[in-house]
């Protein structure tokens, strides 16, 4: 008897787990839809409201030309509060608006705010004569701070020599080498590799950030990068990277094999090819553990391009690298010569 | 409401500051505002577009606006130029490639109207970083002393151990407080 009851519970035990998981596994579909429907309608609500906001500006600007001229100074005054005040709607905004979004209203808000100012020293010439309610706050003119007697900063835009090689960590005007960077040398240091032609460069160990500028056809290999990642004027490379973030500018024709644990923004790139990390060396795991990134964490295909405003369509100048077109063991890798 | 609700109300309001946080891309200016608020610093992505913070600092309502640093965005930077009390100016004091563009942005910067009379703290960020250009070093290298136009002052930090954070960001706000809220 104890023992067919005991078998008895059981399967009602089961069933009932069962028809739990079936009911939560129900809500939690339903609690997904009602998040997709709310950003939607956040999205909704958010062009609405700042069309509207928009076009109120708008109109009160044309106003401003039919106005009587003592009303002028206040006018302007609340036509700049509201500008300001729509840029932050914007701000507060910002989560879950898309990246074109944002470059959008950035435009309008740029296009208002100019025309504001246009407008401004166009029908109220003599706006410094006018009496204004807040004069405690509005900063000090130009001509109160003449400091030392002077009301412009004289600096000659001329170039300056800067003092690069103090403390230096890296390699610059290079061809046809391999290198190799200890962990000693680079743990928590700042690493240049600039002016590289036909190089093969492996870091192993942390530095806490690497600056790349002007290398064709080079190989860098690195081991995990506490900070950043800042390259530039990359052509024809491959880069074997793991970092914080990855800031890519003016590069093109480059293969990333790519931790990034926040993400990776491109400006002015074209052809540049994605793939996952996968170098592999002795202590790797460690030096992850060591630059503080986190080796479960890894967003490589996160990448903001900032030329490309239209998030719909996938940007044009980047993709991701193609399964059998990646290279998987990089100790056995020699640069095509030529 | 009465006389003594409407003078603290106006008091309130006019503790408030608006801060703008600018330099170069990688500069680390979102870390800084980050860090200043007590938030996770290991997740900060480039800033596409730009962050806003309202703080409370030793009882002045801060509006912190940090803007993105990159080529292209830095159209957008007169976006906010209205009505600024203060700006911050981030240095990558270690990226010694990039300190003469940096100079010159800023110089730039300061010739415009709109921002006049605001006052100018300059952050040399990344102290923690060997190799790294130490405030004087930076005085010199980015001509600050030609400055005359503007209040200012050059503090060292690291945004990443925060040292010396709060100090810059004080001297900024005793700087302020002195010009705008003489009537206290
Ligand atoms: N070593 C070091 N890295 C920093 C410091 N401040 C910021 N960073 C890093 O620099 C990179 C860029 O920082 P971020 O705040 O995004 O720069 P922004 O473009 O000026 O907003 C990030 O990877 C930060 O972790 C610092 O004081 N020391
Ligand atoms: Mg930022």
């Amino acid at each position: 008897m104890d023992f067919m009851q005991e078998r008895c519970d059981k399967i009602t035990n089961l069933l009932n787990r069962r028809e739990l998981e079936r009911k939560l596994d129900i809500e939690k579909k339903r609690e997904n839809k009602r998040q997709g429907l709310a950003e939607h309608e956040n999205i909704d609500f958010f062009e609405k409201t700042f069309t509207a906001k928009k076009l109120e500006i708008e109109n009160d600007l044309n106003s401003s030309l039919t106005m009587d001229s003592s009303k002028l100074a206040n006018h302007f005054d609340m036509i700049s509060k509201n500008i300001l005040n729509l840029q932050k709607y914007v701000a507060a905004s910002n989560l879950f608006l898309r990246t074109y979004d944002i470059k959008v209203c950035h435009q309008s808000l740029q296009e208002l705010s100019s025309k504001a100012r246009e407008l401004e020293e166009k029908v109220l010439p003599k706006k410094k004569f006018g009496f204004k309610k807040k004069t405690m706050k509005s900063p000090p003119k130009h001509e109160d701070i003449k400091l030392n007697g002077h009301a412009k900063d004289e600096v000659d835009f001329c170039r300056r020599f800067i003092n690069l090689n103090d403390n230096f960590c890296g390699y610059e005007n290079k061809i046809n080498e391999t290198l190799v960077l200890e962990n000693s040398k680079v743990f928590k240091k700042d690493v240049t590799l600039k002016d590289l032609e036909c190089c093969v460069i492996k870091i192993y160990g942390t530095p806490s950030t690497i600056h790349m500028n002007h290398l064709k056809n080079c190989l860098i290999l690195s081991g995990p990068v506490s900070t950043s990642i800042f390259a530039e004027n990359c052509t024809n490379c491959k880069l074997v990277i793991a970092c914080q973030q990855l800031r890519l500018h003016s590069s093109s024709d480059v293969h990333i094999y790519l931790h990034v644990t926040s993400r990776a923004i491109m400006e002015d790139c074209k052809r540049i090819l994605i793939a996952p990390y996968n170098y592999k060396y002795d202590g790797m795991e460690d030096d992850f553990i060591k630059s503080g990134l986190d080796i479960n964490t890894n967003n490589w295909t996160s990448i903001d391009d900032f030329n490309w405003l239209n998030t719909e369509i996938q940007s044009p100048n980047w993709n991701i690298l193609k399964e059998i077109e990646r290279v998987n063991d990089w100790n056995n890798f020699s640069l095509p010569s030529g | 409401m009465g006389f003594l609700t409407v003078l603290r109300k106006m008091k309130q309001k006019e503790k408030e500051m608006r801060i703008l946080i600018l330099g170069l891309d990688n500069a680390g200016k979102t870390t800084i505002l980050k860090r200043f608020n007590g938030e996770e610093i290991d997740t900060i992505s480039p800033t596409l577009g730009f962050n806003i913070k309202t703080l409370e600092h030793r009882g002045y309502k801060l509006n912190m606006w940090d803007v993105g640093g990159q080529k292209s965005l830095r159209s957008y930077w007169r976006n906010y130029f209205e009505c600024t009390d203060g700006l911050i100016w981030v240095v990558d004091s270690a990226d010694k490639r990039r300190l003469e563009d940096c100079r010159a942005e800023l110089h730039v910067l300061l010739k415009e109207e709109r921002l006049a009379g605001a006052t100018l703290l300059v952050f040399a960020n990344k102290q923690d970083l060997p190799g790294a250009c130490s405030s004087e070093e930076l005085k010199d290298i980015l001509e600050l002393e030609k400055i005359k136009t503007h209040h200012w002052q050059i503090v060292w930090c690291s945004a990443v151990t925060g040292q010396n954070l709060l100090s810059g960001i004080d001297w900024l706000i005793n700087d302020i407080a002195a010009r705008i809220f003489t009537l206290d």
